[in-house]
């Protein structure tokens, strides 16, 4: 529901009190931004339940216009361009209230219903068709912290989400394999612990064993017998480092294996949770974001997912350890050393940071012109006919190929880049090593270091040198780790619309009575779909639903369903608020046919009895049987068994339609609901179709839908809906006695049509 | 099948061939179109035809359709007179009296040919086709598959039906028990 009471200034507060009368109700206090010169500026709409006011505050003194509501003939709200106004009728003729821009105009639009419920009384709502020209416009959602706009089909604001909450929670899917988290992290540190082993074994190897050897033996030319004891030394280091390598091929196994192990639970329980979240989610939230998207959510995002929290965070860890113990290992061994060899460092951070803000760009404008190619795919190749038929093969190849050069030109800058970073980085790294290899070389030859210490030295560094570089990889990926999380909890964090209040009841068997109190609906805020519509449907009634296009007949039926909930006003089944009523419990009552009748891949059997797989095999003969589609069945060679194909491809269109209709029935609903249900056949199969209706709604509330008038000849009473209210009400005789009425207007047009149609 | 369950001769046994007519609702059990074992006689023809005698009705040349051919062969059987005209459907043969369940077997199993893959005794893969070498229930057959995903369907009770490059089916019963490279080749 809208707020209608905004908050005012203190200093308009006094003013306002001023201008009540004692005991005057307020229902509505709104700020339109706008002059009625068109400038920007601070106006007030007050509406009470004696007058309508204006507080104009932006000039001086802030001055206060008002109307009695007694005097208001009609009140509509007026849609221009990007902006709108409020206009009231009074007995001097017409005034326009306030001027606001489109942002306000929802607000706005709810101000007719309230001055009409204040006076009790229905306006002349002839002004409605001036709304014509409104522009379908989805309003802006922002963040309740920062005030920033949302991203669309977004609730979550991404500046306020606290980073390191998001990673809390990503790790609190390791919770339940902890002990499998904590081993096989300790896995990956002993494994870079022994890593850094295999240089201080070569030292020892050069200094202890081999210089010793060489240098006690002079130049000697030709083979000699070596001391047996360095033999006996250089076998141990051998078997060291032979060990060393051993033991880290059997961790690694170990590790890799318990970590793709904890890997494919936490995906595994990521994508369940997220898929039963989705089936509770309302109708809303799927018609706010794309099936890709969502799609992707499920697959790669959580894939993602799991990759930074078994590998990623591990390999961050690793890098900041190894960072830690070679630079402390390289100052132990000789600080002054380690100084030179760590002159290449700050160069190479500063050079891989610069390369990652800059490739990530590219990166950005190579994926936009993927999906910019990937959507003229998407659009030409389903859309060939039409291409075809107008000789437009030249001009697809043209943009095409605009495309493709824009992609083929991005990506060169990457593989530019890549061609300069890579070999720089090995220059750079080699820098360290020719660095310490004067230096160092020198200390050997000065007899202040030994060879050993040299070359573990050289050793370590380049292995210093590798976590520097992964760093700033890691980190890009720890950010994009963030934002898909946040992405996948946005989803669970979604509350669903239409959910079951706690002391929601079960409505066990119902009647079928449909009452509508009052029933407003909008899907975006802006424009209203359903209009205090209101009636009531015995149970056992067949009511047709008439109307041109987008008149709110779906709407309507989707409400009885409870894919959405009113905005405003109240529906009863069997006289019970259906928000009071166990959604799960009223839907299996409720049958629905659709006008695409939707089949999942499996037999037939199968997808009638979707709605109850436990029916049994005669129950869903016999509803077959009911919706005519026996016959057709039995002819397939598998019969029930047949199989439909993905979406029922393999069946026709009113073969599918029948179905549909069984799946509908053989739940043996309450109340029935045919949304067009016979619209997409051709004759013939609508009759057999409309033959199987027909001793279906007996004894069931059935809602039908049809565009075809002659389709609802049987419907007990008709509505007939405009622009979201009912304007019309009464059987097939009743209204065409309406000299001026819409349904009689239609059934002319019809016949007019199906004469053209006869000639 | 094994998953026939059998009802004792005793329980709901009708004396005319229309039982609780006119009632289409879903849910009811009983359906004008049921027809009952017991009042209904079987035979086949020197001709190969099937003769039905259905109470007092006779007809000569009756064709016979499975309704659920692979999850219940055995049970709901369709009968259809030379217009095909439904004439009924049989949930349960086993009310048939022996002679008439044989017949009815005998012509179901001429009608449906699905012959069942007992082993395989060799099978390998080449660009996307599976050619395997198979012992069926109707002898040795050499198949190719074109596409796993869409030519095998897995069934209930760890069945399979497998159908060839030329559109022949085979049922693969009990997949669990064929060697693990078989399975994976197959996808199952």
């Amino acid at each position: 529901m809208l707020d209608l009471l905004e908050p005012i200034s203190q200093n308009l507060e006094p003013h306002l009190r001023q201008a009540l009368h004692p005991g005057e109700l307020l229902l509505a206090l709104l700020s339109a931004d706008l002059d009625l010169d068109g400038k920007y500026g601070e106006n007030w709409l007050v509406l009470t339940d004696e007058r309508i006011m204006v507080l104009h505050a932006n000039h001086g003194t802030p001055r206060i216009e008002a109307w009695p509501l007694a005097d208001v003939q009609r009140i509509h709200t007026r849609s221009y361009v990007g902006n709108g106004s409020l206009v009231i009728e009074l007995p001097d003729g017409l005034h326009e209230l306030l001027r606001f821009s489109q942002g306000s105009f929802f607000k706005f639009s709810a101000i007719p219903q309230v001055v009409e419920a204040a006076m009790l009384s229905p306006l002349a709502r002839v002004g409605e068709d001036e709304d014509e020209g409104a522009i379908p416009h989805r309003r802006v959602e922002h963040c309740d912290t920062c005030g920033r706009a949302l991203r669309v089909g977004s609730k979550v604001c991404p500046a306020c989400i606290k980073k390191r909450e998001t990673f809390w929670r990503l790790f609190s899917y390791v919770k339940p394999y902890k002990s499998v988290a904590i081993f096989g992290f300790c896995l990956t540190l002993t494994m870079t612990a022994i890593g850094m082993l295999p240089p201080q074994l070569n030292k020892h190897l050069i200094d202890d064993v081999i210089v010793p050897v060489v240098a006690s033996r002079g130049v000697v030319e030709g083979p000699v017998v070596p001391p047996a004891d360095h033999v006996v030394m250089l076998g141990w280091v051998v078997i060291g480092l032979l060990s060393i390598h051993f033991s880290r091929m059997l961790i690694n196994g170990v590790r890799s294996y318990s970590l793709g192990w904890l890997g494919q639970r936490i995906t595994y329980d990521l994508q369940t949770e997220i898929f039963s979240y989705l089936q509770l989610l309302s109708l809303s939230f799927y018609s706010r974001h794309s099936t890709g998207r969502i799609m992707t959510r499920v697959t790669s995002d959580t894939e993602r997912m799991r990759g930074f929290i078994t590998t990623g965070f591990q390999d961050m860890v690793i890098a900041i350890l190894t960072l830690i113990g070679i630079g402390a290992m390289l100052f132990w061994m000789n600080w002054e050393l380690a100084l030179l060899a760590l002159i290449p460092t700050p160069i190479m951070l500063v050079v891989t940071l610069f390369y990652r803000r800059r490739i990530h760009w590219v990166f950005h404008t190579i994926w936009r012109r993927i999906s910019a190619l990937n959507s003229q795919l998407a659009d030409t190749i389903p859309g060939v006919k039409v291409v075809k038929a107008f000789a437009q093969e030249s001009r697809e190849i043209a943009t095409f190929d605009k495309r493709n050069t824009e992609l083929r030109e991005s990506r060169m800058v990457s593989v530019k880049m890549r061609s300069y970073f890579l070999p720089a980085i090995a220059f750079i790294t080699s820098m360290g090593s020719v660095i310490l290899w004067w230096f160092g070389g020198n200390r050997v030859l000065e007899n202040t270091l030994t060879l050993g210490e040299l070359q573990a030295f050289i050793a370590y560094m380049v292995m210093f040198l590798n976590p520097v570089r992964e760093l700033s990889r890691l980190s890009d990926e720890l950010e994009s780790a963030a934002t898909t999380a946040e992405r996948v909890f946005e989803i669970l964090d979604t509350e669903p619309e239409v959910s079951d209040e706690p002391q929601a009841r079960d409505p066990g068997v119902i009647e079928g009575r449909v009452e509508f109190r009052n029933v407003s609906f909008t899907y975006d805020g802006f424009a209203r779909i359903l209009d205090r519509c209101s009636f009531v449907v015995e149970p056992g009634e067949m009511i047709g639903l008439v109307g041109p296009s987008g008149a709110g007949k779906s709407t309507l039926v989707n409400l009885i369903s409870r894919f959405f909930d009113a905005t405003d006003g109240e529906i009863l089944i069997d006289g019970a608020p259906i928000t009071g009523l166990q959604q799960k419990k009223l839907r299996a009552q409720i049958g629905v046919v659709l006008q695409e009748p939707l089949l999942f891949q499996g037999s037939v059997a199968e997808n009638i009895s979707y709605g109850r797989p436990e029916a049994a095999r005669t129950e869903i003969i016999a509803a077959a049987r009911a919706a005519n589609a026996h016959t057709f069945i039995m002819k397939l060679s598998d019969g029930y068994d047949s199989e439909v194909g993905e979406r029922g491809g393999r069946l026709s269109g009113g073969e599918r339609q029948r179905i549909s209709i069984a799946r509908a029935l053989i739940g043996n609903p309450r109340i029935l609901i045919l949304d067009e249900a016979t619209s997409s056949v051709d004759t013939q199969t609508e009759f057999e179709i409309q033959e199987a209706l027909e001793h279906l709604v007996a004894n069931r509330t059935t809602f039908a839908i049809a565009h075809r008038l002659s389709t609802l000849k049987n419907a007990d009473r008709l509505f007939v809906l405009d622009k979201g209210r009912i304007v019309e009400e009464g059987t097939h005789a009743d209204l065409l006695e309406i000299e001026t009425g819409v349904y009689r207007n239609l059934v002319n047009m019809q016949s007019e049509l199906a004469k053209v149609r006869a000639l | 099948m094994s998953d026939s369950e059998a009802v004792s001769d005793s329980e709901a046994v009708n004396d005319s061939e229309t039982v609780n007519d006119g009632d289409a609702t879903p849910g009811a059990a009983a359906n004008s179109n049921d027809l009952d074992g017991t009042q209904m006689r079987i035979r086949r023809t020197d001709r190969g035809l099937l003769a039905v005698r259905i109470g007092s009705q006779d007809f000569d040349d009756v064709t016979v359709r499975r309704a659920f051919p692979l999850e219940a062969a055995n049970q709901y059987i369709g009968f259809y007179d030379t217009e095909g005209t439904e004439l009924g459907i049989l949930q349960d043969p086993e009310r048939l009296d022996a002679a008439s369940a044989a017949a009815l077997d005998e012509q179901l199993s001429l009608t449906y040919f699905l012959p069942k893959i007992t082993g395989v005794t060799h099978i390998g893969e080449e660009f996307g086709v599976v050619y395997a070498d198979v012992e069926t229930t109707s002898g040795p057959r050499h198949i190719e598959i074109r596409g796993i995903r869409s030519s095998i369907r897995v069934l209930s009770r760890n069945r399979a039906l497998v159908e060839d490059a030329e559109g022949n089916r085979y049922e693969l019963s009990d997949f669990r028990r064929l060697p693990k490279i078989t399975r994976e080749i197959l996808g199952l």
